[in-house]
């Protein structure tokens, strides 16, 4: 019984020294520095924008009058409205709801799971015996948008506890792994040709990728979240998607996040 | 004169013979013929490589790794086959097989090798 605990203790040493997120950031920032080495990594927050000055110009001049600002309004009207219980969203969440999305996703130990911000915000919904929102909605890019918004500034501070590590580690190989016809992974554009070109677009490099979100998409002509265009880039590659908010999804979020970690948030943001 | 008349007439003859059968027809027919041939010799009919090609789609699909080009193929395969087009069905469904077994075999490649893509830290 006794050597079986000391095994079992040893292994688990042994796949904590092996999955270390922090190593992984660390890495992953210094790549960015030496690929980009006259671009502050905390600019990589405006994505494509910190890559290309002329794009960053039109940008900056679409932000005067940016096309997600009715979405926060909107997020905002929707958030105060109580359920029919009586309860609000702002009863779910730490601080009212208010300035929290530098914590998300965390790993949830009771549920053994990750748990995003708009996972949160349909559990709050069925917690309250509301029918959940759809993923890819308006409604719930609305609610998402001012929970973003109102927590502009602050700093991702991503834990990834030790029952985390298997989710995160499932996230990071999502990323790193080819798929699809194209043979293509997340790492292949965002990480090995960020900066380089397709097409006309710029690749944007993923660290930061994770501040910005919701984001209004001209092409979407809406507010939509991350997982919206994950599963844009699956399909880009010809390979079949994951539902939203699916395990995959929420897992790759993880990794993604946690490599911003300590960057600043900055959504709702728009995008081409 | 009458040789030139002669070629100008074998000439318009070899035209319009050529001309009754469109480049794409002869095509698609060549590619059929092709098929059955490899079909029949290699014993199988079109049901047998539709399981084959259902079956590797379906481990693709649970190893998180399966194309949208097989499901579409695959849908294709199935239509033609309801329409009673067994050429087409076997021309669409040998082309499910190998994307799937394609999509398949990227899987297990993966599996490790994603792991030389991870940027370390200098020693």
């Amino acid at each position: 019984m006794k050597s079986w605990l000391v095994l079992l203790m040893m292994l688990s040493v042994f796949t904590r020294a092996v999955a270390d997120p922090e190593a992984d950031r660390i890495a992953f920032v210094k790549f960015y520095e030496q690929r980009f080495p006259n671009i502050e990594v905390a600019a990589h927050k405006d994505g494509t924008y910190a890559l290309d000055a002329a794009k960053r110009e039109q940008w900056l001049e679409m932000e005067d009058f940016p096309p997600y600002e009715i979405a926060v309004d909107e997020g905002e009207s929707l958030f105060s409205i109580p359920f029919a219980n009586g309860d609000r969203y702002a009863d779910c969440f730490a601080n009212d709801g208010l300035g929290v999305k530098q914590n998300y996703p965390y790993f949830d130990l009771n549920q053994n799971k990750v748990i995003t911000l708009e996972l949160a915000i349909n559990n709050c919904r069925e917690g309250n015996d509301e029918a959940p929102l759809d993923y890819l909605g308006e409604e719930i890019g609305y609610i998402s948008a001012y929970m973003a918004f109102t927590s502009r500034g602050n700093e991702f501070d991503i834990k990834v506890p030790g029952e985390g590590v298997a989710a995160y580690e499932q996230g990071k190989q999502f990323f790193y792994e080819r798929r699809g016809q194209l043979d293509f992974a997340c790492s292949s554009c965002h990480l090995n040709y960020a900066g380089g070109q397709l097409r006309a677009e710029v690749l944007s490099a993923s660290i930061g990728h994770a501040t910005h979100w919701p984001a209004y998409r001209f092409k979407w002509g809406q507010v939509g979240g991350l997982h919206k265009r994950f599963a844009e880039c699956n399909k880009q590659v010809g390979a079949e998607i994951f539902g939203q908010q699916s395990r995959a999804y929420r897992n790759l979020e993880y990794f993604l996040t946690y490599m911003s970690n300590g960057m600043e948030l900055n959504g709702p943001a728009n995008r081409k | 004169m009458s040789h030139i008349k002669l070629l100008f007439g074998a000439w318009s003859l070899f035209a319009v013979v050529g001309c009754t059968q469109p480049d794409h027809d002869r095509t698609a027919a060549g590619t059929a013929e092709t098929v059955t041939a490899a079909t029949a010799a290699a014993g199988e009919d079109i049901k047998g490589v539709l399981m084959r090609a259902e079956s590797a789609y379906r481990v693709a699909k649970e190893k998180d790794h399966a194309w949208i080009v097989t499901a579409r193929l695959l849908a294709s395969a199935n239509a033609a086959l309801t329409a009673g087009n067994e050429e087409r069905a076997m021309v669409d469904a040998k082309r499910a097989l190998f994307t799937a077994q394609a999509s398949i075999a990227q899987a297990n490649k993966e599996g490790n090798d994603w792991r030389s893509r991870v940027p370390r830290q200098p020693e």
